[in-house]
C-alpha cells in the first residue's frame, strides 16, 4: 500500500505562470502545504501579478518561507534565458537544505485561435509559440534536474500542465493541442530517463480562469458555444480546486511516473454524468 | 481509388536522400502530363541527383524543380514557402496539390533530457520539425485555396511510432512526431475536403537511422542493431512504394496513422 509522501517538508518550488489563474492557486496551494525553510521562486510575465501572488500567500500563509518573484517572458529567447541564469544562477549559489524540490510548468497560451490551422503562415510566430510552451519547460526541466544531480536523498517532482487538447483534436486548438501533445510526450520520455524523478502530466480539467475565458476568442462558433456549455456545469472548477487536486496527487504519491493525472479522478468527480 | 494520374503540383521536403528522395522518384512517376514536382532540401547537388532520376522516369512534360532551403532559420524558411510557389501562375491548369512533410531531424540523441539546455538548438529543432512544416502547408492553402469546391489536395506528414511510444534519447523526435500527429489531426477536423495522410514508414535504412546508434542508451541501441537484421528492416524504396499504394488505395483515414507495415502485409509490433 502506497504511503502518502508529506508535502510538509522543506521544500524548493518553482512555479511558472504563477501571476494568476492556476499559476498563482498552485503558488498559494503549495505555500499552505509545505515546511518551514521553504522557498518558492515564481515566475511570470507581469511583475504586478507575482507580486499579487506573493502578496496573497503572506497574507494567508503563515509558514516561513520566502518568495522570490521573477518577472520574464518566455516566448522571448533572451527574456527566457535571462531567467533561467537569475534563477538557477540564484540557486546554484545557495547550500540549499531542501527534502524535496518540485517544478511545476504552469505558464502556457491558448495560441492563435482567432484562426484555422490552416491560416497559421507566420513561422516566427510559431516560433515563439514553441518557446514558451515547449522548448521553456525543456530548458527550465534540464538545468533543475542539473542543480540536483543524483542526489538520492532529495525528492524531485515535476509536473506539467496539460489538456484533454493533448489527446482530443478540436477546432482551432492547433497549436494548443499540438503543443500539449508534445510535451506530453517529452515529459513521458523525461519519466522514462530519470527514475529518480517522479513526472506528473496534470490535466487540470475545466477551470474558471482567464485563459478559459479566452476561448471566446476561437474562431469556430461551435467550439465557443461548447467551451459556455462548459462553464455552465457542475464539473467547472476554481483554480484552488484544480491546484489542490494536483498537490493532493504528489503527496499521496498513488501515479506512475509520466502518467497522465486528471483533477476530477483526484477529486473522484465522474463528469460523464 | 484516388486517380493519382493527373496534373499535379506536387511538394516534397527532404527530398535530397533516403526515405524523401524515394518518395519523389515514385510518386512523380505517378503524376500525370504536366505536372510540377518540387524538391526541397539543404542540399542542392543531392536534389538535382532526385531530380535527374525523376527525369529518366516521366513524360518530358512533367517539370522538376529543385528548392534548396536551409529550413534552420526563420528567414530563410519564410522565403523557402514563397520560392516552393513562385511558379505557379494560374492554379486552375492543376487538378491536385500534393504536399509531402518528410524533412525531419532526430535531435541530439547523443543526449538526455536533462542535458538539454540549450534555447538555440531547440529552437532549430522545432523550426525544421514543427513551425516549418506548418507554415509551408498554410503557404500550400493560401495558394490552392480551401473548402468545398477548392482544388483537390493531399498532405502527406511523415510520422514514426515515436510518436506514441516514449524512448530514452528520443525525447525531442518523439515530441515533435507526437506534436504534429495531433496538429494535423485538428487540420483534418478543419479541412474535412482534404486528404491528410500520416504515414509510419517502418524502421528504414537510412542516414536518420543510423543516427540512433549515437543513443548513450544502451537497450536503444541494441534494439536498434536488432531491427537492422531483421527483415522488417525495409529499404527506402519499400517504404515509399508502400506510401504510394496508400495514396492511391485512398483508404486512410485523415491523419490517422498509417504503417507501411500494414501496407505490405507484414507483422511487426
Amino acid at each position: 500500500m502506497k504511503m502518502p509522501l508529506s508535502l510538509r517538508v522543506p521544500t524548493l518550488g518553482i512555479v511558472t505562470g504563477a501571476s494568476r489563474g492556476i499559476g498563482r492557486a498552485i503558488a498559494l496551494q503549495l505555500a499552505k502545504r509545505i515546511g518551514p525553510s521553504s522557498s518558492l521562486y515564481l515566475t511570470a510575465r507581469s511583475k504586478q501579478g507575482l507580486e499579487e501572488t506573493a502578496h496573497v500567500i503572506s497574507k494567508e500563509v503563515n509558514n516561513n518561507i520566502d518568495i522570490t518573484c521573477i518577472s520574464s517572458d518566455l516566448s522571448n529567447e533572451k527574456s527566457a534565458t535571462k531567467l533561467t541564469d537569475n534563477l538557477f544562477g540564484d540557486l546554484r549559489k545557495r547550500k540549499p537544505d531542501f527534502s524535496h524540490a518540485i517544478l511545476v510548468h504552469n505558464a502556457a497560451t491558448l495560441g492563435p485561435l482567432g484562426k484555422y490551422s490552416r491560416e497559421v503562415s507566420d513561422a516566427g510566430d510559431i516560433q515563439n509559440y514553441c518557446l514558451l510552451n515547449i522548448t521553456s519547460p525543456i530548458v527550465l526541466t534540464s538545468l533543475f534536474l542539473q542543480l540536483f544531480g543524483e542526489n538520492s536523498g532529495l525528492r524531485k517532482t515535476v509536473v506539467q500542465l496539460t489538456s484533454r487538447s493533448g489527446v482530443l483534436p478540436q477546432k482551432t486548438m492547433h497549436l494548443y493541442g499540438m503543443g500539449k501533445a508534445a510535451r506530453d510526450m517529452y515529459f513521458r520520455v523525461v519519466a522514462l530517463e530519470e527514475p529518480q524523478v517522479k513526472v506528473m502530466n496534470f490535466n487540470p480539467g475545466f477551470v474558471n480562469t482567464e485563459m478559459f475565458s479566452g476561448l471566446q476568442g476561437s474562431v469556430d462558433a461551435d467550439f465557443r458555444a461548447s467551451r459556455i456549455f462548459l462553464s455552465e456545469q457542475s464539473y467547472f472548477l476554481k483554480p484552488e480546486e484544480s491546484a489542490g487536486a494536483m498537490l493532493t496527487a504528489v503527496e499521496e504519491d498513488k501515479f506512475e511516473s509520466g502518467a497522465t493525472v486528471l483533477s476530477y479522478d483526484v477529486m473522484d468527480i465522474d463528469i460523464t454524468k | 481509388m484516388a486517380d493519382l494520374k493527373v496534373t499535379t503540383f506536387c511538394v516534397v521536403t527532404g527530398a535530397s536522400r533516403g526515405i524523401g528522395k524515394e518518395i519523389a522518384i515514385q510518386l512523380a512517376q505517378k503524376l500525370g502530363p504536366n505536372s510540377s514536382v518540387q524538391l526541397v532540401a539543404r542540399n542542392q547537388q543531392a536534389l538535382e541527383d532526385t531530380a535527374d532520376k525523376i527525369r529518366e522516369r516521366v513524360d518530358g512534360s512533367v517539370q522538376v524543380r529543385c528548392v534548396a532551403a536551409d529550413l534552420s532559420n526563420v528567414e530563410s524558411v519564410t522565403n523557402a514557402n514563397q520560392e516552393i510557389f513562385d511558379n505557379v501562375k494560374d492554379i486552375s491548369t492543376f487538378s491536385h496539390a500534393i504536399l509531402v512533410h518528410n524533412a525531419a531531424s532526430l535531435g541530439d540523441t547523443s543526449k538526455y533530457a536533462r542535458e538539454l539546455d540549450d534555447v538555440d538548438s531547440l529552437q532549430k529543432f522545432c523550426l525544421l520539425n514543427m513551425s516549418g512544416p506548418i507554415s509551408l502547408t498554410s503557404a500550400f492553402f493560401k495558394v490552392f485555396g480551401h473548402g468545398k469546391d477548392s482544388l483537390r489536395k493531399t498532405v502527406v506528414q511523415l510520422t514514426s511510432d515515436n510518436g506514441t511510444t516514449p524512448y530514452k534519447t528520443m525525447h525531442v523526435y518523439c515530441m515533435a512526431k507526437a506534436g504534429r500527429d495531433m496538429f494535423f489531426r485538428v487540420m483534418a477536423l478543419e479541412e474535412p475536403e482534404v486528404r491528410i495522410l500520416s504515414y509510419d514508414p517502418g524502421a528504414v535504412d537510412t542516414d536518420m537511422f543510423k543516427q540512433t546508434l549515437s543513443s548513450p542508451d544502451k537497450d536503444l541501441v541494441s534494439t536498434v542493431g536488432d531491427i537492422s537484421k531483421q527483415t522488417y528492416f525495409l529499404k527506402p524504396e519499400q517504404s515509399a512504394g508502400a506510401l504510394v499504394k496508400a495514396l492511391e488505395e485512398d483508404k486512410y483515414e485523415n491523419a490517422t496513422v498509417v504503417r507501411a507495415y500494414d501496407e505490405l502485409g507484414m507483422k511487426v509490433d
